[in-house]
């Protein structure tokens, strides 16, 4: 863990400092009546509010350390992180939800175990000094990933039901006669990621490589976690934008035979 | 005594749908002999479109019987129910593939080895051979339509559900589409039960009629006596353009 002595704490004049910009942002769109100060107002004020409390939270955990305590905090991140992608598909087919939620638990654990067992080699399992940020980072991915997938699925589906039925008519299954919807939305989902990566070390350092690097660690070891990271999340984003294509189209179907009326 | 061979057969078929006060299909009973032409005409929200969609499945009717040759539809698997009837929808989709494309689809997806070259399948269905390569964007409404044809044709399927095959088309199209598949009827043996609003390609057709009304039976009969009825019967008010519907 990086000593407090390689890094410049932040004060309290430090953070109302940083604060003036996003009051800055508030002030000249209110001048200007671009009408983005309550969207960004509510965003700083959830922001700051959620990172204070996973602060005192995570300060908690790393003094008491016990394991079942961070195995309660990574169910409700988790279990955050899939009402989230939930949230953000519009006129989800019924049962969005239990998919979601079952994708991103599964891909969850699968990175968050491996991460931490064969990459990392942390000495105790449930260390949570690098079970939680290691999880934080891959849920947002999986947020990403299930939210997009699962909505252009279910856009695409909606909008090509004469295609799809005239697969099943010349006797496709439904996945047969999803399929190219499938690629879209698995596509879709692995966009931001991709791009991400594309771009890292180039146009923009990323976050943890920079805190790292900000937190008095060498910045090639910091690369080096840097560039696992990127595969995990990549991982991630992928794994679990399959996983929702895969469960999710189903949705849409009564057994192999039609489309599902009221889900279209 | 001749034993006649039923292609498809529907006993009292009944289809609702939730929060409809009134049945879409109510209690319909007909036939189609192998190799038979049926046409069932109506006008629009009669109920006729879904009866092709419950043959093969795309609805789930709620009551009676449907039966494919001697088998009820329930108990074939769709993918065989589906490769003996096949069902050619009112938009000609060539699902962003070519035409060769479309057919390769076709023929994967039934799964029965071909009999006839796409060559011999698109003069069949009266298109040039130098479309085969084509994408579906650039050909007409019309060519699009024989595509679809042909593609339904490549699984050999028993019979051929059409509905509305010409409603995209212009008069003169039309009967084009009519003498073709009349000749489909005869060449192949196809069985061919075609839905439409359009008393034109109903008496292009030929064969068999029946008259649908709020999904349900008015007339039946041969369809040159169909369309001959007397002007009190439904038949002729629909003729004469007096009854307008819609669901």
């Amino acid at each position: 863990m990086p000593d407090s002595s390689t890094y410049i704490q932040l004060d309290w004049v430090s953070m109302m400092a940083g604060s003036a910009l996003i009051l800055l942002t508030i002030a000249i769109s209110f001048w200007r009546g671009l009408g983005a100060e309550k969207d960004l107002f509510i965003a700083s004020v959830r922001c700051a509010g959620q990172l204070l409390v996973m602060g005192l939270v995570l300060r908690y955990l790393f003094r008491l350390r016990e394991w079942y305590l961070v195995i309660g905090v990574l169910v409700l991140m988790t279990g955050f992180a899939a009402w989230e992608s939930y949230r953000r598909v519009r006129k989800p087919v019924a049962g969005t939800l239990w998919v979601i939620s079952a994708c991103v638990f599964v891909a969850t654990l699968i990175s968050v175990s491996y991460l931490t067992h064969v990459v990392v080699r942390v000495r105790v399992w449930y260390d949570p000094q690098y079970l939680i940020p290691l999880a934080g980072m891959i849920l947002g991915q999986a947020v990403n990933g299930a939210a997009i997938a699962a909505e252009r699925l279910t856009q695409s589906i909606r909008d090509n039901v004469g295609d799809i039925e005239t697969y099943l008519a010349l006797g496709a299954t439904p996945r047969r006669a999803c399929r190219k919807h499938l690629r879209d939305a698995v596509h879709a989902g692995l966009i931001p990621t991709v791009t991400a990566m594309m771009v890292a070390g180039i146009v923009k350092l990323p976050g943890m490589m920079t805190g790292q690097i900000l937190a008095g660690a060498d910045p090639f070891d910091a690369t080096l976690y840097q560039i696992v990271i990127f595969f995990a999340l990549s991982f991630m984003a992928g794994i679990t934008a399959m996983m929702v294509v895969e469960l999710l189209h189903r949705r849409f179907f009564v057994g192999d035979v039609r489309l599902r009326r009221e889900a279209v | 005594m001749v034993t006649v061979l039923h292609c498809i057969s529907l006993e009292s078929v009944a289809f609702c749908i939730q929060g409809l006060d009134h049945p879409i299909v109510d209690g319909i009973s007909f036939t189609v002999a192998e190799g038979e032409r049926l046409t069932l005409l109506g006008p629009s929200g009669s109920g006729k479109s879904t009866i092709l969609r419950l043959i093969v499945r795309l609805e789930e009717r709620t009551a009676g019987a449907i039966h494919s040759g001697p088998d009820l539809i329930d108990d074939l698997p769709v993918r065989d129910l589906r490769r003996r009837i096949a069902l050619v929808p009112q938009e000609p989709s060539l699902l962003g593939l070519t035409v060769r494309g479309n057919l390769d689809l076709a023929a994967e997806l039934s799964g029965v080895a071909a009999t006839m070259s796409y060559e011999e399948l698109l003069s069949r269905v009266d298109l040039p051979v130098d479309l085969l390569d084509r994408s579906g964007r650039e050909l007409s409404v019309g060519q699009k339509q024989r595509v679809t044809l042909a593609r339904a044709l490549i699984g050999r399927p028993q019979a051929l559900l059409l509905d509305e095959p010409t409603s995209a088309l212009d008069p003169g199209l039309q009967a084009g589409i009519a003498g073709l598949l009349n000749r489909l009827a005869d060449d192949l043996g196809t069985a061919i039960l075609t839905v439409t609003h359009s008393p034109q390609l109903a008496a292009s057709l030929g064969g068999r009629g029946i008259f649908l009304r709020r999904g349900r039976i008015e007339d039946a009969g041969e369809m040159q006596q169909l369309l001959s009825r007397d002007g009190g019967s439904v038949v002729a008010q629909f003729l004469n353009g007096e009854l307008r519907e819609s669901s």
